[in-house]
């Protein structure tokens, strides 16, 4: 069986012989079915396109074309990506039956790297856009984590997270705006990169805020994550915000250590305490490649101006369907009566956060510039429970100065699993680098996970 | 930023906000979700004045993804 199985492993299996990629189709087919929608990670399984995708690659193996570490593997998107042929819901019910006659521009990319898409995955509705408060917060139903089922896999890219998590994909397409890959990368103990933000085309996503926005990878290791981000980065003519830099992985230059790293202490403040103990003992295997020293966090109103900038953007994007009532429609309660506050936002006050935010971006790269990563927890908490108001678990830390900071900033981050928490729930070890260092990034994840096993452990499901 | 005492709005100013919204929609607001809406908005007026405290320069500006458009023949 291929479950659990890295990018790179399924890779070198394809190329021995010992598997194929309509083997892998069907075989992550058949677990998205069962395990995945047990889970509730599913939307739609793209059964017809998997096949049709997994024999190309088959044939173009035979004929000696190969495309690249995914040709063969099998992924799972966000369902906020449109592709051709299969309904794109946002997560949302007034979207449920929404086709859209392209692919994303990710879509588009995967499948020319030979990868086979398989499903389009949970989300909160709407990317979480209108303040959900609670994991019921999609048509769907929420999604479990597969280490404990009774644990809400995060959000908003529930799916993705909960589906590599299970073993029914090797790698999955998330959204971040304001922590939607990072969530569940730390609930379900994945590894999950956030880009800089216009290092991935967002052309044929759904929009909830046009600059905060990011697409990225959720595998099981970093590697893996840079081998899909080598595929899904570049320009792109049809997102004005993509970087005209191209991006490569693996890159030979990435500067090898030792690594300058900082700690930010204030962000173990309201943190669990298995959280604040496995945070500890990352830092310390994280000191055979480099040297720690503690760093304070330039003073803004971060959290405040996310909130702004998000919640203007999102009126705008979603005008039509807050005035015209379809809005009445969402599945969460709260979901049908946050967005009427948005669309009051004067432009003045959207204004001055987005000039806010230029200074926070230039002192921010100030403070990066200085290290080659900066170390936190991923979250504060393991995840909460599947059922429970998110203000009933553990309302003192839901303010997120960090989590806000490095989204306004549009700085890159990557996550990885560093131990288990209460309720044998993981916890996450988060490494944040300034804009355009994902290959540092992922340089140091590689290190951490080579002298550590937390990212090969599975659940027992 | 530090955490400061939480400003509360002038009821009147997040009364007439909620008008204009009432008056934008095609639907009315269910009356038991009107408290819920004004808390909403008072939120969302803390925010700005916390984000207004932050002084800032003329010359400070946004930074923009605009270009003048013009398609390639």
């Amino acid at each position: 069986m291929s479950h659990y199985k890295t990018v790179a492993e399924l890779g070198a299996m394809l190329r021995s012989g010992e598997t194929t990629p309509t083997r892998l189709a069907r075989e992550a087919l058949e677990r998205l079915d069962s395990v995945g929608r047990e889970l509730n990670a599913v939307v739609t399984l793209t059964e017809e396109r998997a096949m049709r995708e997994a024999e190309q690659a088959e044939r173009e193996l035979r004929e000696g074309i190969d495309r690249g570490p995914l040709h063969g593997i099998p992924y799972g998107a966000k369902d906020l990506l449109a592709a051709v042929g299969y309904p794109t819901s946002w997560g949302a019910a007034p979207y449920k039956d929404q086709i859209f006659d392209y692919d994303a521009t990710v879509i588009r990319k995967l499948r020319e790297a030979g990868a086979v898409l398989v499903a389009k995955l949970a989300m909160i509705e709407l990317a979480g856009g209108a303040g959900y408060e609670q994991p019921n917060a999609t048509f769907t139903g929420p999604t479990g984590v597969p280490w404990n089922r009774e644990a809400w896999s995060g959000g908003s890219s529930s799916g993705s997270g909960a589906a590599v998590a299970a073993g029914c994909v090797p790698f999955a397409i998330g959204s971040e705006t304001a922590g939607s890959i990072h969530s569940p990368a730390n609930n379900c103990g994945l590894t999950g990169l956030r880009p800089t933000y216009g290092r991935v085309s967002r052309h044929g996503a759904m929009a909830l805020s046009w600059t905060m926005d990011k697409l990225g990878p959720m595998a099981r290791t970093a590697h893996d994550c840079g081998l899909v981000l080598d595929a899904i980065a570049g320009p792109d003519p049809a997102d004005p915000s993509t970087l005209p830099q191209h991006y490569r992985y693996p890159s030979e230059a990435v500067p090898a250590p030792p690594y300058r790293f900082g700690v930010v202490e204030s962000e173990l403040e309201n943190a669990q305490p298995e959280v604040v103990e496995n945070f500890r003992q990352s830092v310390e295997a994280l000191r055979e490649f480099g040297s720690v020293e503690t760093v304070e966090l330039p003073d803004y109103p971060y959290t405040e101006a996310t909130s702004v900038i998000i919640r203007a953007e999102m009126a705008s994007a979603f005008e039509e369907l807050i005035r015209g009532g379809k809005v009445r429609e969402l599945t969460a309660p709260e979901d049908r009566i946050n967005p009427y506050s948005a669309l009051a936002i004067p432009a003045v006050d959207y204004l001055r956060a987005m000039r806010l935010r230029a200074k926070m971006c230039r002192d921010w790269d100030a403070l990066l510039s200085r290290y080659d990563a900066l170390l936190t927890p991923t979250m504060p908490n393991v995840a909460p429970p599947i059922d429970v108001h998110f203000a009933s678990f553990d309302s003192s830390r839901r303010r997120r100065t960090f989590g806000s900071a490095v989204n306004l900033t549009g700085v890159p981050g990557i996550a990885v699993m560093n131990g288990f928490g209460e309720r044998g729930l993981p916890t996450s070890l988060c490494i944040t680098g300034r804009t355009g260092s994902e290959n540092t990034l992922i340089a140091i994840a590689n290190a951490y996970q080579s002298v550590t096993d937390w990212h090969t452990l599975t659940p027992d499901i | 930023m530090k955490e400061g005492i939480r400003h509360m709005a002038d009821p009147k100013l997040v009364d007439a906000v909620l008008a204009q919204i009432r008056a934008s929609l095609d639907h009315e607001i269910e009356d038991e979700h009107i408290e819920r809406v004004r808390k909403g908005i008072d939120d969302k007026l803390d925010q700005a004045e916390r984000v207004r405290k932050y002084p800032l320069e003329n010359g400070d500006e946004p930074f923009t993804v605009f270009r003048a458009y013009r398609e390639e023949s």
